[in-house]
């Protein structure tokens, strides 16, 4: 390579640093968005772009119920499966059902749930989500949810990256691609999972993948406590003026490596990151510090009970991060203790559900009241889904197994329709009857809503056109507002 | 005989074997999960060359397309009491002519609104007829 063409590299590089410092705050010198993603990648893959159509919502908090919870005991309230408690399954209900699990097919199973209906729309919630109930009014259930894939890890990719195999973007990392950062101090797409056990799978890494996307998109993982990323905090005995400095240099010679090879992603990510990180010294413990929100907020997440701070803790966190431009946090909720393997209620359900319903009810219940008297909530996508759901036949006496045929997902605020319910399943909750909403639709409305046409965000990679949701899935328009 | 001669002849029977399989799976017209996921991966690669305006693949994809949903209405006619699974293979077949239609035509926002169309049939005929 010649001197001249290194020269004009480095121009190239430095001068889209330079705009990218505008682009940041989202304005051009002279106003207005970066109109194009190509333009704004090659200045920064950070940059704010403009959105496909007027958005109606500006970030999503997801709660993925890692383990797959029974639906069918918190919201799908099914009286004939009760009545058929302890029958097998009818072959009405069982014709091209291809049961791939361990524990075979079990007679029908009812628990011991006592349901009630709530609010001015009359959902229906069990007894183990009481304080989530008193907001059926704000609240979409997509009761005709289905998937693909039988096991958690299969299952749970199709969820958050429309793949059945590792490689694929998450959403998060589309929406990031998509719209840029919103907050140039904190990173646009965030990870708070809480628990210790990696029973019931799909819930790693791979799962807030940007897969084939720069990696600059990926998802940044929050640890519990003050210090939420880690090794992030200055080391004891370097001052302010001699870190700045190193991180200087080392920028300096990163960008003459990433002028030489500009198509490493890598390395434009991790020199980002570099950047982000030391302004994030200040900006993410103070995101995550709790100390000045009120004693009241803390008690409507249940910061105040044992079994619930954990998880509590990570809502409050989601919400003040989405206050400060943080465009998607992805929130997984995992046993309180190594006793449960999450949801995942192969036996004894009861005593599984009744504690992980315990662990989110009143913390999503408090996300949702505090949304709303924010007034975050009317541009908040509140979404509450899993992998799969379980069966409504019984599985080892006193659980259930998998179930990607029919299962209940919610979604809240951002423009979609409160205390509506879309979809059925059939009368035992086995399948999907009616208003039938696979995986690809549900993000594919959740772009919708914030601006995005699934089938116009591309991504060539390895000569392929890439869409966020492959060759698949529609808006449901009819839970928009 | 010389060991790498041995090798040889072993290679050259496996890759008669593979080519003989090939072409029984292809005379009987197995519709099955191999062959459904090569449906899938060619209407993918259609839909992205539609979005890359790249015509000469867009067409071959189509086409192909065609013939493999031409199989798909067999092995439904064959399995019988799927009317459905019939209706839709057929309503793929028009889809995918029409991408190799409107592609023809230079009309590329057609061809990804059949396209997207084709996705629905796909998805329809799943929620009916595939097997998790």
């Amino acid at each position: 390579m010649t001197n001249d063409q290194n020269a004009r590299r480095r121009f190239l590089v430095n001068a889209g640093y330079g705009i990218g410092a505008y682009a940041f705050s989202g304005l051009l010198p002279g106003g207005g968005f970066i109109s194009s993603v190509q333009a704004a990648e090659f200045l920064d893959p950070l940059a704010p772009k403009q959105p496909h159509h007027a958005p109606q919502a500006k970030a999503v908090i997801w709660l993925h119920m890692a383990g797959a919870p029974s639906t069918l005991d918190l919201f799908d309230y099914k009286p004939d499966l009760v009545k058929l408690h302890g029958q097998p399954l009818p072959d009405s209900f069982s014709k091209n059902l291809k049961t791939a699990t361990d524990g075979g097919v079990g007679a029908l199973y009812a628990t011991k749930r006592t349901w009630k209906q709530h609010g001015q729309s009359g959902a229906w919630f069990s007894d183990l989500v009481p304080n989530l109930a008193a907001h059926a009014d704000k609240i979409c259930f997509l009761k005709g949810s289905k998937t693909e894939g039988s096991t958690h890890v299969i299952a749970s990719l199709k969820l958050h990256t429309s793949g059945l195999v590792p490689g694929r973007p998450a959403l998060g990392s589309w929406i990031q691609y998509g719209l840029g950062t919103s907050n140039p101090d904190l990173p646009a797409f965030v990870v708070l999972a809480n628990g210790r056990s990696t029973g019931g799978g799909g819930r790693g890494q791979v799962i807030w993948s940007s897969g084939f996307l720069p990696a600059v998109y990926q998802g940044t993982a929050f640890r519990q406590g003050d210090s939420p990323i880690l090794h992030l905090d200055r080391p004891a005995g370097i001052s302010d003026t001699e870190q700045k400095n190193t991180l200087d240099l080392l920028k300096s010679l990163n960008q003459r490596t990433a002028a030489r090879y500009p198509a490493d992603t890598e390395l434009e990510a991790r020199l980002r990151s570099y950047d982000l990180a030391y302004r994030m010294q200040t900006s993410a413990p103070e995101a995550v510090d709790l100390s000045k929100e009120t004693a009241a907020t803390k008690a409507m997440y249940g910061l105040d009970d044992k079994s619930t701070v954990e998880y509590g803790t990570n809502l409050l966190r989601a919400r003040r991060l989405v206050e400060k431009g943080v465009r998607f946090v992805h929130v997984i909720s995992g046993s309180p203790d190594d006793s449960l393997p999450d949801w995942d209620a192969h036996n004894n359900i009861e005593k599984n559900h009744a504690t992980m319903a315990r662990l989110v009810d009143k913390p999503i219940a408090g996300l949702l009241a505090d949304l709303e008297a924010r007034g975050l909530l009317k541009d908040t996508l509140v979404v509450w889904t899993s992998e799969f759901g379980r069966t409504p036949y019984g599985q080892t006496g006193d659980g259930r197994d998998h179930n990607p045929w029919g299962f209940t997902s919610w979604v809240a605020g951002g423009g979609i329709k409160a205390g509506y319910t879309h979809g059925a399943t059939d009368e035992i909750g086995l399948r999907a009857a009616s208003g039938i909403v696979d995986t690809y639709d549900l993000q594919a409305t959740l772009l919708y809503q914030l601006g995005l046409d699934h089938r116009k965000l591309t991504f060539q990679y390895q000569g392929r056109q890439e869409k966020a949701t492959t060759v698949f899935g529609d808006v449901v328009k009819e839970i928009i507002t | 005989m010389p060991r790498t001669e041995i090798m040889k002849k072993k290679l050259a029977h496996l890759a008669l074997a593979a080519v003989l399989a090939g072409s029984a799976f292809t005379a009987s017209g197995a519709v099955d999960e191999d062959f459904m996921r090569n449906v899938e991966d060619t209407f993918k690669s259609a839909d992205s060359a539609i979005g890359l305006k790249d015509a000469k693949t867009a067409t071959a994809d189509a086409r192909e397309l065609e013939k493999m949903f031409k199989e798909v209405v067999d092995h439904y006619v064959k399995k019988g009491d799927a009317e459905e699974g019939v209706k839709l293979s057929e309503k793929s077949i028009a889809l995918s002519t029409k991408i190799v239609t409107t592609v023809a035509a230079n009309d590329f926002d057609s061809a990804a609104a059949a396209s997207a169309e084709l996705g629905r049939a796909c998805k329809t005929c799943h929620n009916v007829y595939k097997q998790d």
